[in-house]
C-alpha cells in the first residue's frame, strides 16, 4: 500500500514538473520566436518579457510572505513560517533578476544603468530588506525564534510594497507604466508571465518542502541529544 | 542583442545556482535524516539485551 | 488593563529609562559625539558651492541622525537583558504595548536632543539656513524621529535575541529607514529652498503614513517579538 502511494506520488511529481516546465520551455519559444522585434530598441526589448513576469512573481512572493507571516503570528504553525521563508527566498531571488534586468534594458532605453526615481529606488529597498530577512533568520537557530524574527520583519518589510506599485502614479518618474503594445506583444507577455509564475511557484513549493525536512532533522538531532 | 542575452543569462545564472544550493542541501539533509533514522549497530543491541537479561 | 495604570506604567517606563541613562550614561554621550564626528567628516569632504551644498546638506543632516541614533538603538534592550531584568519587564502587570510606547518615547526623546547638537552643527559648518522655517522644520523632525523610534524599537527588542546583534540591527534599520529618511530629506531639501510648494506637502505626507504605519505596526506586533 505504501509503495503503491510512494509510485502514485511520485508520478503526480513529474506530470507536475513536466507541465510547469513545459510552460516555462513554451514561454521562453514565444519570447524568442513567436514575439516580433520592436522598432525602436530591438532585440534588447524582449527583456521586458523576463522583467515585467519576474517583477510580478516577486510581488507575488512579497504578498504570500506577508500572508504567511500574518498567518503565522495568528496560529504559532511553524508550516505557516516555512511558507513564509521559502517565499521570502524566491522573492529575493525575482527581486535580483528584477533589478539586473532593469538595469540592463535602462542602460538600452534610458542610456543609463541606474536613476534614483521612485519605482527603481523602492524596488531596491525591498530588495535590501529580503535579503535582510534572509539574513536574519539563517543566524538563529532555534525554530521558533526565527519564525518569530521572519514574521515580524516580513510584517514590517510589506509596508514598501504599496509605495513600489503605486510609485509610477504617485511620483512622475521615467519608469514606463502602461505602453503600448503589439497584439503578439501581449500574448507573449501573458505566456511569459504564466511560465514563469508556474515555474516559481513550484520553486516555492519545493523549498518549502526542503525548510520542512530541514526542521524535521534538527528535531530529530535535538531528541537523540 | 548582446544586452537581451545578458539579462537572460543572468536570470539563467541565478536560477541554477539556487537549484543546485537546493539540490547540495537536499542530499546533505536526506543523508542526515538516513543518518538519525539508522538503527542502531548489532553489536551495541547485543550489549544491551544481554545487560537486560542480568 | 485600565487606561489609568496604562499610563502610569508607561510614565514610570519612561523614567526609569531616563533616569538610568542620566545615571550609567550608556548609549546617549557616544550617540552624540558619533553625530558630531560624522557632521564634521561630511562638511570637510563636502566642498561645493552654496546651490549644490542645498541640495546636499539636508540629506547628510538625515543620515547622521540615523547613523548616531543606531548606536542608541543597539543599547535600547541590553540594560535589561545583561542586567536580568527582561523577564521581570514581562512578568509586571504592564501591557507590551506600554513598554513599546515608552521604548519608543525614550528614543524620541534621544533623537530630539541628538537633532539639538546636530541641526546647529550643520547650520554652523555649512552656512545653509535649515531652520529657515522652524515650524516647517519641526513637523518633518518630528514625523521622522516617530517613524525611526517605532521601527528601531521594534528591531532592537528582534535582534536583542540574536548573536550577531551588532552587525545584524543597522542591517535590517537602513532597509526600513530608507523612505523615511528619504522623504525627510527631500521635504528639509524643499524647506531650505523655501520651496513649499505642493512636492514638499507630498514628501510630507508620504513620512506621515510611514510614520503612522509603523507605530501602528510596531504597537501591534511587539507583544509577539517579546513573548517568550
Amino acid at each position: 500500500m505504501r509503495i503503491t502511494q510512494s509510485v502514485a506520488n511520485t508520478w503526480k511529481q513529474l506530470i507536475v514538473f513536466g507541465l510547469v516546465f513545459s510552460l516555462l520551455a513554451g514561454a521562453i519559444l514565444m519570447i524568442f520566436l513567436y514575439a516580433p522585434t520592436e522598432a525602436t530598441m530591438g532585440h534588447a526589448q524582449r527583456i521586458l518579457y523576463l522583467h515585467v513576469s519576474v517583477t510580478w512573481c516577486g510581488l507575488a512572493a512579497c504578498l504570500a510572505m506577508g500572508a504567511c507571516s500574518a498567518a503565522y503570528m495568528m496560529s504559532r504553525n511553524l508550516v505557516w513560517d516555512y511558507w513564509s521563508q521559502a517565499s521570502t527566498e524566491v522573492g529575493c531571488l525575482c527581486f535580483t533578476i528584477t533589478l539586473a534586468s532593469g538595469s540592463l534594458w535602462a542602460h538600452e532605453a534610458w542610456g543609463v544603468w541606474w536613476t534614483w526615481e521612485a519605482r527603481l529606488t523602492s524596488a531596491l529597498v525591498l530588495w535590501l530588506m529580503l535579503a535582510g530577512i534572509c539574513l536574519a533568520r539563517a543566524s538563529v537557530d532555534d525554530l521558533q525564534s526565527r519564525a518569530r524574527i521572519g514574521a515580524v520583519l516580513a510584517v514590517l518589510a510589506i509596508c514598501d510594497l504599496p509605495i513600489l506599485i503605486m510609485a509610477t502614479r504617485w511620483f512622475r518618474g521615467v519608469h514606463p507604466i502602461a505602453p503600448q503594445m503589439d497584439p503578439r506583444m501581449r500574448i507573449v507577455l501573458l505566456g511569459a508571465m504564466l511560465g514563469f509564475t508556474a515555474f516559481f511557484a513550484l520553486l516555492t513549493r519545493q523549498r518549502r518542502s526542503q525548510i520542512d525536512l530541514a526542521a524535521r532533522v534538527l528535531t530529530v538531532e535535538r531528541m537523540g541529544e | 542583442m548582446e544586452t537581451m542575452v545578458c539579462a537572460y543569462v543572468f536570470a539563467w545564472a541565478v536560477v541554477t545556482a539556487y537549484l543546485t544550493w537546493l539540490a547540495v542541501q537536499n542530499g546533505r539533509l536526506c543523508r542526515r535524516l538516513d543518518e538519525l533514522e539508522r538503527p542502531a549497530k548489532p553489536g551495541l543491541s547485543e550489549k544491551r539485551s544481554s545487560s537486560k537479561a542480568a | 488593563m485600565q487606561p489609568g495604570h496604562a499610563l502610569k506604567a508607561f510614565w514610570r517606563l519612561v523614567v526609569k529609562d531616563l533616569v538610568c541613562e542620566f545615571r550609567l550614561c550608556r548609549s546617549w554621550p557616544g550617540m552624540l559625539l558619533l553625530g558630531l564626528v560624522l557632521v564634521l567628516l561630511l562638511e570637510m569632504q563636502v566642498d561645493l558651492g552654496t546651490h549644490e551644498k542645498q541640495q546636499v546638506v539636508s540629506g547628510l543632516l538625515w543620515l547622521d541622525v540615523f547613523f548616531a541614533g543606531t548606536l542608541m538603538v543597539d543599547r535600547l534592550f541590553s540594560g535589561e537583558r545583561e542586567e536580568g531584568c527582561w523577564r521581570s519587564l514581562l512578568l509586571y502587570p504592564v501591557s507590551p504595548t506600554a513598554v513599546f510606547f515608552a521604548k519608543a518615547t525614550v528614543t524620541i526623546l534621544a533623537l530630539v536632543l541628538l537633532e539639538c547638537v546636530l541641526v546647529p552643527a550643520f547650520i554652523v559648518f555649512s552656512n545653509i539656513p535649515l531652520l529657515r522655517r522652524p515650524l516647517c522644520f519641526l513637523t518633518v523632525a518630528l514625523l521622522a524621529n516617530l517613524g525611526y523610534a517605532s521601527v528601531s524599537v521594534v528591531i532592537s527588542a528582534l535582534t536583542a535575541q540574536l548573536s550577531h546583534r551588532s552587525s545584524l540591527l543597522p542591517l535590517l534599520l537602513l532597509p526600513l529607514m530608507t523612505p523615511v529618511i528619504m522623504a525627510a530629506a527631500a521635504a528639509t531639501r524643499f524647506l531650505v529652498a523655501a520651496d513649499l510648494d505642493e512636492q514638499w506637502w507630498r514628501w510630507v505626507q508620504l513620512l506621515g503614513c510611514f510614520a503612522v504605519m509603523f507605530t501602528t505596526l510596531g504597537a501591534l506586533v511587539f507583544e509577539f517579538v517579546v513573548e517568550d
